[in-house]
């Protein structure tokens, strides 16, 4: 099967792999690799073992996929498996773990969706995490990249993180105020 | 030049995913695998659950049968010695399981999608709630401790009601006593459990109108409390037990 061509939506292809046809599994990630990459390159501070990493997401992926309900978006289902592998890589290589109670989820946000931004804001957006994405927390620099770089709504973001809709907002909210000030910080710095 | 990279590496990635799959290197976990997961978390849920209720519930019981719960009626002392005697051990096992169980319950999607704390406050009011309506509300911690007392109940259950029921010693400021005799301003007391080496004279408290009688009679069974010294009790408080050595809640 030529997988370049092929035009089936992804909760489609699954479900094909789920009755046996482990070919698809191909085009699943010759959709996915370089997005997965870009996910980690932008979340992950230390890009070693990246290539690897983005091989075991498709393996775990392959592993579970009977788990998989192709009533639902696969899309973020993929990324969950992404983010718990990063995740880990993180929780590994940090000396300080991440926290056991995340404050961001204990109570309710109202959610903001500021999906009319400008485009000279996302210009702006993408400037500042090219050059001071690095610089801010973990929590917030994923919700950026998910949001800004992936362009996956909130709902989706939240399914990802399995966090409520209301937290996503408050962590880009926050992301947006770190990456500012990182940016504030370096001008000054450097006048 | 760096496209042909990206779409050699990429099929490089994808080969070699594909060969494991076909040498059988990586395979699907079958259907049964992940319903037989999701029936365990259930389970576990369940379970989580019910031990955080059992575990309110004997603390609850174990206030009440050891009449630690009338020291809220003896001013603050009372209410330092209630810390005190407070089985802390069994409320910090069930914090424990609650924020164990608040943790299980964010792997379902209707869990997660709403915010931890209200989630957290909801699971500790139904555990204690619960909790609280099965011993006032039933007699099962009673009938378990009356098989516990004709070795009826197999351990650990038996261990937990016989420890749920342990008299406090004499000397931390609390003890359940019969009363033998009664003078003008004292009664001579017998610690239940430790028989006559352990009689007291009790002075009554000060908050006793001047003139009144004493309320109590030979025979009755009561809750003290006050620091012992040479077999003389200064109580901070007194009231009265039931015959069966539970608490009652009217005031004397």
């Amino acid at each position: 099967m030529n997988v370049e061509k092929d035009h089936r939506p992804d909760e489609d292809i699954v479900k094909s792999i789920q009755s046996g046809v482990a070919a698809d599994f191909g085009v699943i990630v010759d959709r996915y690799e370089e997005k997965l990459k870009r996910y980690g390159r932008k979340f992950l501070k230390d890009k070693e073992d990246l290539k690897d990493m983005v091989q075991d997401i498709f393996i775990r992926a392959y592993q579970n996929i009977q788990s998989y309900d192709p009533g639902l978006r696969f899309s973020p289902w993929l990324y969950r498996i992404a983010h718990n592998i990063f995740i880990d890589k993180i929780k590994k290589e940090s000396r300080s773990p991440l926290s056991f109670v995340d404050f961001d989820v204990l109570l309710s946000h109202p959610v903001y969706d500021d999906r009319d931004k400008s485009e000279a804001e996302m210009a702006e957006m993408r400037q500042m995490i090219e050059h001071s994405l690095d610089a801010i927390e973990p929590k917030y620099r994923e919700v950026i990249v998910l949001y800004y770089l992936e362009e996956i709504p909130y709902k989706e973001i939240a399914d990802i993180l399995s966090i409520p809709v209301g937290t996503v907002g408050i962590r880009l909210k926050r992301g947006r105020d770190a990456l500012k000030k990182v940016m504030d910080k370096n001008k000054y710095g450097n006048e | 030049m760096e496209t042909n990279n990206h779409t050699e590496k990429n099929t490089d990635m994808k080969d070699n995913i594909l060969t494991k799959i076909t040498d059988k290197e990586v395979s699907m976990r079958p259907k049964m695998y992940f319903t037989t997961k999701f029936v365990v978390l259930c389970s576990l849920v369940v379970f989580i659950l019910l031990l955080s209720i059992f575990v309110v519930s004997i603390i609850f019981f174990s206030l009440r049968v050891s009449g630690h719960a009338l020291l809220f009626g003896f001013g603050f002392q009372g209410v330092i010695l209630f810390l005190k005697l407070f089985p802390w051990i069994p409320l910090a096992v069930d914090i424990v399981a609650i924020f164990l169980l608040a943790k299980l319950l964010r792997k379902f999607t209707f869990v997660y999608r709403r915010p931890l704390l209200p989630l957290l406050v909801l699971v500790f009011v139904l555990c204690v709630g619960t909790g609280l309506l099965i011993d006032r509300a039933t007699d099962l911690n009673d009938t378990l401790l009356d098989n516990a007392n004709h070795n009826k109940l197999p351990k650990p259950f038996s261990s937990v009601y016989e420890g749920a029921n342990r008299l406090s010693r004499p000397r931390s400021w609390v003890c359940r006593c019969q009363v033998v005799s009664i003078g003008t301003d004292t009664m001579i007391v017998v610690d239940t459990k430790l028989g006559f080496e352990n009689t007291f004279t009790v002075f009554l408290p000060d908050d006793l109108p001047v003139g009144s009688v004493i309320p109590f009679s030979v025979g009755d069974l009561l809750y003290i409390a006050g620091p012992p010294h040479d077999g003389v009790i200064h109580p901070i408080g007194i009231r009265a037990l039931e015959p069966d050595g539970q608490m009652m809640f009217a005031p004397q």
